[in-house]
């Protein structure tokens, strides 16, 4: 028997179905599986039981709850798809609406982190549930991958005062930690997993991967402790919220 | 009280709608509602945050069409701050967009619109759909994936992410192309625009099976608007064309002057305003913005074959053309300039060079305007910065904006069709390419 599975969009870009239909091995997952429900390419519209069921996206509204708790009653497993589900993603940079994910409303069985997920912790999830096993992710921060990592001094403090490497700026990017240049980087707060390709690209982590463990505020405020941030750092909103914010 | 007919989820949408037709006892249409239903407030929460982070947040409004709000966001940064940007920099944003172009069109064009034409439009559901092709006729679905894969990925392996690039910067891009990268996809073109002409006949296959279908259903005469470099296709840059039903461009002005003829309407139904030609005022102005749009306001394709393709839509369909089905065509029609054109840059003999960024950026006051084309219309961000380079406003008219109100007149005329006209009895679906 192949495993049902629906994937439906809650508040979001649909980045993270955009991502699964360009994944390389899309063909052998629809191969594997008995898509049932997932109106961003199908006309059914009824949401039957299934084993998998795949959520992108926050929650915004009441009609949103209502829905999830009728997912939670037709599925076996349900998965928090992309970093919007599993931690309110971009939405917590609003001060006017909440975007919560989707475990403040109904139980999840696992989530599936990223802005979109990189494709290989998309794949491997992918896998993990075909198999019906638990979905394996990277249990490390980014600062682990991290190519600025083998120059870094042990013993210092942090000063914050920009927020985008002055290699925007001028010619080179100087490969050195982010954190020691006092621009904001993200990474010891976020899960490992993405390849760090932003910082490849010269861009400190903003976090898109959300943070390794749920309860996100004892985490930020040890992070907050090592920092002294600049005044004009503190007058911006939500800088440590880009994809996830902590409850308090 | 007559009859309710409601449509949610509408499917096989990028975002969520919802559809009502409102029907009188004697089954004229009384009211049509398009409803979006989703909202984002990305325009709200940009304000007081440093303006050089916008081409990173905003690209996730769309997960579609990332490419296009990170570059329309970093070109009102450029113009805000006047930056020139590097010669590169413009090529490279412009092989983003343009495997960006590749990518979406693909997937709009297979995923979300073929079934219906491929397997006929009252063919069961289960099947009526891309998992439907690739079971049903694999070789077109793979052919379809990896048109797709090869555009995604060459964005991945430039601009760090497929979805959700970060690449682009105000004053230029982060990165140069390396030679590597150039050469690995250089490779790939010729199998790219082989994959491209077989589309352009698929394409043609299914227009000219549903010819009388397509010349009825929705035909609506509308304003359309675009983007066109000195009368050019261009989803860059340029000028923004409007012309009127009649096929006569009335606007052809830079994007900065936009508020002064682009107006916009707060509908009681739905959550995306309706945009619409200001002089003319609402509901008479009311535009549409895409690939049809599009290649009606443009006087030429910039590629050779794209221009081609386009005279022979021209040929069949005429200039201008009201049949919101020809869309379809009119996507593949930019697909294969997309494809030309980003085979010409990779061929570019300048791609590979390192001066891509300005090194003298310094946020100030200012206020910019950056404007592309999406894949599915129009796109304009625009934005106010104070001394320290804070986002003091934003104003974002994005692609769903520019052609929701020409959708809605479109399902207007439909429903009229339908249930006044019974046209569904009257005129004749072809048997369907690919029986189910």
């Amino acid at each position: 028997m192949k495993l049902k599975f629906s994937i439906i969009s809650l508040t979001s870009c649909s980045g993270c179905i955009s991502a699964l239909i360009s994944l390389d091995i899309f063909e052998d997952f629809l191969e594997k599986v008995d898509l049932v429900y997932f109106p961003f390419i199908m006309d059914e519209k009824r949401i039957e039981e299934c084993d998998v069921f795949l959520i992108e996206g926050c929650v915004i509204d009441d009609e949103q709850i209502k829905l999830l708790k009728q997912i939670r009653r037709k599925a076996r497993k349900v998965v928090a798809f992309g970093t919007c589900a599993a931690f309110g993603g971009i939405l917590n940079l609003s001060e006017d609406i909440n975007g919560e994910p989707i475990s403040n409303y109904i139980e999840i069985d696992g989530i599936i982190p990223g802005c979109p997920p990189p494709l290989k912790i998309l794949g491997n999830s992918l896998i993990n549930l075909l198999e019906n096993k638990k979905i394996v992710l990277p249990e490390k921060n980014l600062c682990y991958d991290c190519p600025l990592k083998e120059n870094i001094q042990k013993n210092f403090e942090i000063s914050i005062d920009e927020l985008m490497d002055e290699g925007y700026k001028t010619e080179k990017v100087i490969p050195k930690c982010f954190l020691e240049k006092n621009i904001l980087c993200l990474g010891p707060i976020t899960r490992a997993g993405c390849d760090c390709s932003c910082i490849k690209l010269g861009i400190p982590c903003e976090g898109c991967m959300g943070p390794l463990k749920q309860d996100y505020t004892s985490t930020i405020i040890n992070f907050l402790s090592l920092l002294n941030l600049s005044d004009d750092l503190r007058k911006y909103k939500s800088i440590f919220f880009r994809f996830s914010k902590p409850n308090l | 009280m007559g009859k309710v007919i409601d449509i949610e989820p509408l499917t096989r949408l990028e975002g969520h709608g919802k559809l009502t037709i409102k029907l009188t006892d004697d089954e004229k249409v009384d009211k049509v509602m398009f409803s979006i239903t989703s909202t984002r407030f990305f325009e709200k929460f940009l304000e007081g945050r440093p303006m050089e982070q916008a081409p990173r947040i905003t690209p996730r409004i769309c997960g579609i069409c990332p490419v296009p709000h990170h570059l329309a966001s970093s070109k009102a940064v450029d113009d805000a701050w006047g930056l020139k940007i590097p010669k590169t920099a413009e090529k490279l944003r412009r092989l983003m967009i343009n495997a960006k172009q590749i990518s979406s069109h693909a997937l709009h064009f297979f995923a979300l619109a073929a079934p219906d034409l491929i397997f006929g439009p009252t063919a069961d559901p289960a099947i009526r759909n891309v998992v439907g092709i690739i079971k049903k006729k694999p070789e077109w679905g793979l052919n379809a994936l990896e048109i797709m894969k090869i555009a995604q990925l060459f964005i991945k392996d430039y601009a760090g992410k497929a979805i959700h690039p970060m690449n682009s910067l105000p004053g230029g891009v982060a990165r140069p192309l390396p030679e590597e990268i150039r050469d690995r996809y250089l490779k790939k073109m010729d199998r790219l625009v082989e994959l491209t002409l077989w589309t352009v006949d698929l394409a043609k296959t299914v227009v000219n099976h549903y010819l009388d279908v397509i010349k009825t259903l929705g035909v609506t005469e509308l304003y359309n608007v675009g983007i066109a470099n000195n009368g050019v296709h261009d989803i860059y840059d340029g000028t923004i064309r409007v012309m009127d039903p009649k096929g006569k461009i009335v606007e052809d002005t830079k994007p900065q002057e936009y508020m002064n003829f682009l107006g916009e309407y707060v509908t009681s139904y739905s959550l995306a305003t309706h945009i619409f030609y200001k002089p003319v005022g609402y509901p008479d102005g009311i535009w549409d913005g895409g690939p049809l749009p599009m290649l009606n306001v443009a006087d030429k394709m910039k590629t050779p074959i794209a221009d081609k393709a386009l005279k022979e839509l021209r040929e069949i369909v005429g200039h201008p053309c009201h049949m919101p089905l020809v869309n379809n065509w009119a996507r593949i029609v930019e697909l294969v300039e997309a494809v030309e054109r980003m085979k010409e840059l990779l061929e570019d003999p300048d791609i590979c060079d390192t001066d891509v960024k300005l090194s003298d950026v310094e946020p100030r006051e200012g206020m910019g305007v950056g404007c592309v084309e999406a894949p599915r219309g129009l796109l304009i961000h625009n934005y106010w910065s104070d001394s320290k380079g804070i986002i003091t406003k934003a104003n974002l008219i994005v692609a769903t904006n520019n052609s929701v109100g020409g959708e809605q007149k479109v399902m207007e005329t439909l429903a009229k069709q339908i249930f006044e006209e019974k046209i569904l009895e009257k005129i004749k679906i072809p048997d369907p390419i690919i029986p189910t």
